[in-house]
């Protein structure tokens, strides 16, 4: 794998993403102090951010499973085409 | 895999253990002596505006300015920002991250916590997702989530976090204020899920540190420029044993297709467990050859 692949690109950008998210919901929270330390409402941004950097780093999982598997494929392929062939 | 050499990787261990005391006592309050030495150069300390604790080495605030310009100007008067914003980065630069594998006491608390768990129950990152997009990844948008909305504050950091375990361990009881609604949460995802139950303990590192992330960058750019150290591996002695790797606790040990095993400079902290563990004397902190 290159070391910039799609998979890596769409990793970065969901990761970028999961940031913004955090900093949206941040941003639109009701009390709007932007320190979120021991402010109960708080625990809104704060489960977005644990929401959104988890589903970050599951979307990662995923393209890496999917990725991984397409290579599989891609190799049984280049395997067996000289026999077809041949 | 072959045995690890185990008394030389408690040794390292032992080494970066008093390498984080004196981190401890270099940058977080009540000690925060180097801070201290920093805010006596700076004209905003002496008016008794900084604080000498682990936000005299925040990166996020600086970064999170370049969406404010008309805080530029405290660039200007308070020497302490130029810690995080130069001198961290230009020593990565010169050395490899060595602050965050020898002095970051934040990134060590979930390392060495993590010990304490087998490994059978640790989850390792590496063998299952993309670790250095998701890395810069979140530092981008730490650096752009500025511009169109709310600034990610300090209840994200992990230097907030363990200022406030030491601020309630040396008897300051607004220590313990912190640890509540977001504070808690946080603090709970650093030490836990990305401590204790990751594979090398340094999940909050490898991915949600922007002052890792840069000093990780520094290290890469410059790994190839020949008067600069770093752990390198040579691999006509690398045996594949792969204890390397089942020791990193950044988890910055790549395998490539012909098995031979490589340091990945945009993770690695240059904390050298490896150097000591592996048995064939393959990996060096050293100059290019």
């Amino acid at each position: 794998m290159s070391a910039v692949s799609r998979e890596n690109v769409a990793t970065f950008f969901m990761a970028v993403g999961a940031v913004g998210v955090t900093g949206f919901v941040a941003r639109v929270c009701p009390t709007g102090c932007a320190s979120c330390t021991t402010c109960w409402s708080a625990l809104l941004p704060a489960g977005t951010a644990v929401a959104s950097l988890g589903l970050a780093v599951a979307g990662s999982a995923a393209l890496r499973a999917r990725t991984a598997a397409h290579n599989v494929v891609k190799r049984e392929t280049e395997v067996q085409s000289p026999d077809e062939t041949g | 895999m072959t045995a690890v050499p185990r008394s030389a990787l408690a040794t390292n261990r032992l080494k970066r253990l008093a390498g984080f005391a004196l981190g401890l006592v270099l940058f977080y309050a009540p000690f925060a002596l180097l801070i201290r030495l920093f805010g006596l150069l700076s004209p905003a300390s002496a008016a008794g505006t900084s604080v000498a604790d682990a936000h005299g080495a925040c990166l996020r605030m600086p970064l999170g300015w370049l969406a404010q310009p008309w805080m530029w100007a405290s660039l200007g008067n308070n020497a302490l920002y130029w810690l995080p914003i130069a001198v961290l980065p230009l020593a990565a630069v010169a050395t490899g991250p060595l602050f965050c594998g020898w002095l970051c006491p934040a990134g060590a608390l979930p390392e060495y916590l993590s010990h304490a768990i087998p490994d059978r129950f640790k989850f390792d990152f590496k063998k299952h997702v993309s670790i250095v997009p998701l890395r810069y990844g979140f530092l981008a948008g730490i650096l752009f989530v500025p511009f169109v909305a709310s600034s990610i504050c300090c209840s994200f950091c992990n230097f907030t976090q363990m200022q406030n375990v030491v601020s309630a361990a040396s008897g300051n009881l607004s220590g313990f204020a912190f640890f509540s609604s977001m504070g808690l949460l946080a603090a709970a995802v650093w030490v836990v899920p990305l401590g204790l139950f990751t594979k090398g303990g340094r999940g909050w590192c490898l991915f949600l540190c922007p002052a890792g992330t840069v000093m990780g960058l520094a290290s890469w750019a410059s790994a190839r420029l020949p008067w600069f150290p770093r752990v390198r591996a040579n691999a006509s002695l690398c045996s594949s044993c792969g204890t390397c790797s089942d020791v990193c606790p950044m988890r910055a040990i790549d395998v490539d297709e012909s098995d031979q095993h490589t340091v990945n400079d945009h993770l690695c902290v240059q904390c050298q467990d490896c150097v000591g563990t592996c048995p064939t004397g393959a990996l060096e902190y050293r100059r290019p050859s």
